[in-house]
């Protein structure tokens, strides 16, 4: 029998674009890595991350630190949305 | 203390009254209304004294006279009589309302921008896009949106993210710098490496990627050197960035000209100054009249901030700008000293590269010499070229 490997799809860098964001219930959003902001605002931040966009909506939202590429926000998170950059 | 305040500053009367003192303080007090009223120091004589407001002198006059007392009244004092004194002195009045004018407003207005922050932008690139936002020195502050040209910044430009805070007077701008290089250089596009030009191979020096290159192969421009693609024994393909430097025997062509007819400055040693004064951006010329400079002059500006006591920096510049003017004189060089700086110019330019051998031609055109050189040296022809067009 002969076995027939699937050949690995070419990686064109889109299939992985690797970061990790995490919820302290609705009042703390860490994001890794951030590339930059684009939108700050008390209620409204958006953020540039590895191959997508970030938004943040909310209230009293304040970017409390922002270093080594890790950003952390607080504030209270009514919405979050991801959208993958073109 | 108030009323004190009051007498001095709309000006005031000492009256003294040592004869026909018929009634006690309070009875002249009251009759007289005025404050302040007391006993003489002894060293004056018996009596008694009072203030009174400079509008109601002559009144007072009437009521002493109809009281049958004699009172002496001295010259104005308070502000006024001081006004009155230094009415010549009007430079040092205007100077004290000046100063006091520039006390109160002048916090209204940005003095100082400082910036933190930035490593490849330099200060004056972030001072441009505050600029451009509106915030720059002397500036009204109480216009300025922080927050919102923080964010007009963002959106025209690469920054990570920039804040700006007012405080009083100062602007704060921290600025934090998108570091694509890193994380690039953690995980770099995958890429080929290529010849940039003709030549036979010396030697490679392989980091990363595959290669089968051997001394002594001739390769074409643009011909793969070393490959980032890794095919893997079951069948699949593994993608890398190739890195290396390739040496080879390249061979070169250079063609440059000088002309013969060379024209060299030389100062005249007329020079030209005008100063200004740049206060809260505002640019104010502080010598006379206007200068026709030459069409033939240097323009060197100098620009100076003043601080006070040598180290609270005020936003007032003292710019100089100093005219050298020169002329151009015209010179013919000789087709051996034209040669001799062409030799000059292609040595600096081969100086960092081994070579093997040089050939050079010179000819005479019209009015300029030609030199061309041709010559054999090693070089690194190793040149990246990504695998994926990326956005």
């Amino acid at each position: 029998m002969n076995l027939r490997f699937l050949k690995l799809p070419m990686d064109d860098g889109s299939l992985s674009a690797p970061f990790s964001l995490s919820l302290a219930g609705d009042h703390e959003m860490t994001l890794s890595p951030c590339r930059r902001v684009t939108l700050y605002e008390e209620d409204a931040i958006s953020l540039e991350t590895a191959g997508c966009r970030v938004a943040v909506r909310g209230k009293g939202l304040t970017l409390t630190s922002y270093r080594e590429g890790e950003i952390c926000i607080r504030g209270v998170i009514l919405t979050l949305s991801v959208e993958r950059s073109q | 203390m108030l009323y004190r305040l009051f007498l001095f500053l709309v000006g005031y009367y000492r009256i003294t009254l040592k004869e026909g003192l018929k009634a006690s303080n309070r009875y002249l007090k009251g009759r007289l209304a005025v404050s302040f009223f007391s006993r003489l120091p002894s060293s004056e004589g018996k009596g008694a004294v009072c203030y009174c407001p400079g509008y109601r002198k002559a009144l007072l006059q009437k009521r002493f006279l109809h009281e049958g007392l004699t009172a002496e009244f001295s010259s104005l004092r308070g502000f006024p009589a001081f006004l009155y004194r230094h009415r010549l002195r009007v430079g040092a009045l205007l100077g004290i309302v000046f100063g006091i004018l520039l006390t109160v407003f002048s916090g209204e207005f940005i003095w100082q921008i400082e910036i933190t922050g930035n490593e490849l932008m330099t200060d004056g690139e972030v001072l441009t896009l505050l600029r451009d936002e509106g915030v720059y020195e002397g500036a009204y502050a109480k216009d300025i949106d922080a927050l919102a040209v923080a964010n007009r910044i963002l959106q025209k430009s690469d920054l990570a993210f920039i804040g700006v805070n007012i405080v009083g007077n100062r602007v704060e701008a921290v600025v934090l710098e998108e570091k694509r290089g890193e994380e690039e250089k953690k995980d770099p596009a995958p890429s080929n490496v290529v010849a940039k030009k003709n030549g036979v191979i010396v030697s490679v020096i392989l980091e990363s990627g595959v290669s089968k290159l051997r001394a002594g192969q001739t390769v074409s421009q643009g011909e793969l050197l070393i490959s980032g693609v890794n095919e893997l024994r079951n069948g699949g393909y593994h993608y890398q960035a190739a890195r290396g430097q390739v040496f080879a025997e390249t061979l070169n062509e250079i063609t440059i000209r000088q002309s013969l007819i060379r024209y060299e400055k030389r100062y005249t040693g007329e020079v030209y100054e005008e100063k200004s004064i740049i206060f809260f951006n505002k640019s104010k010329k502080v010598t006379k009249g206007s200068r026709n400079f030459p069409l033939t002059c240097d323009r060197i500006e100098t620009r100076e901030r003043i601080m006070l006591f040598g180290k609270i920096p005020l936003p007032i510049w003292s710019v100089t700008v100093s005219y050298r003017a020169f002329t151009l004189d015209e010179t013919v060089m000789t087709e051996s000293e034209a040669t001799r700086m062409l030799r000059r110019k292609i040595m600096t330019k081969l100086s960092t590269e081994p070579l093997i051998s040089y050939r050079e031609e010179v000819t005479l055109g019209e009015g300029e010499v030609v030199l061309k050189v041709t010559y054999r040296a090693i070089e690194d022809i190793a040149k990246e070229c990504p695998l994926f067009d990326l956005p």
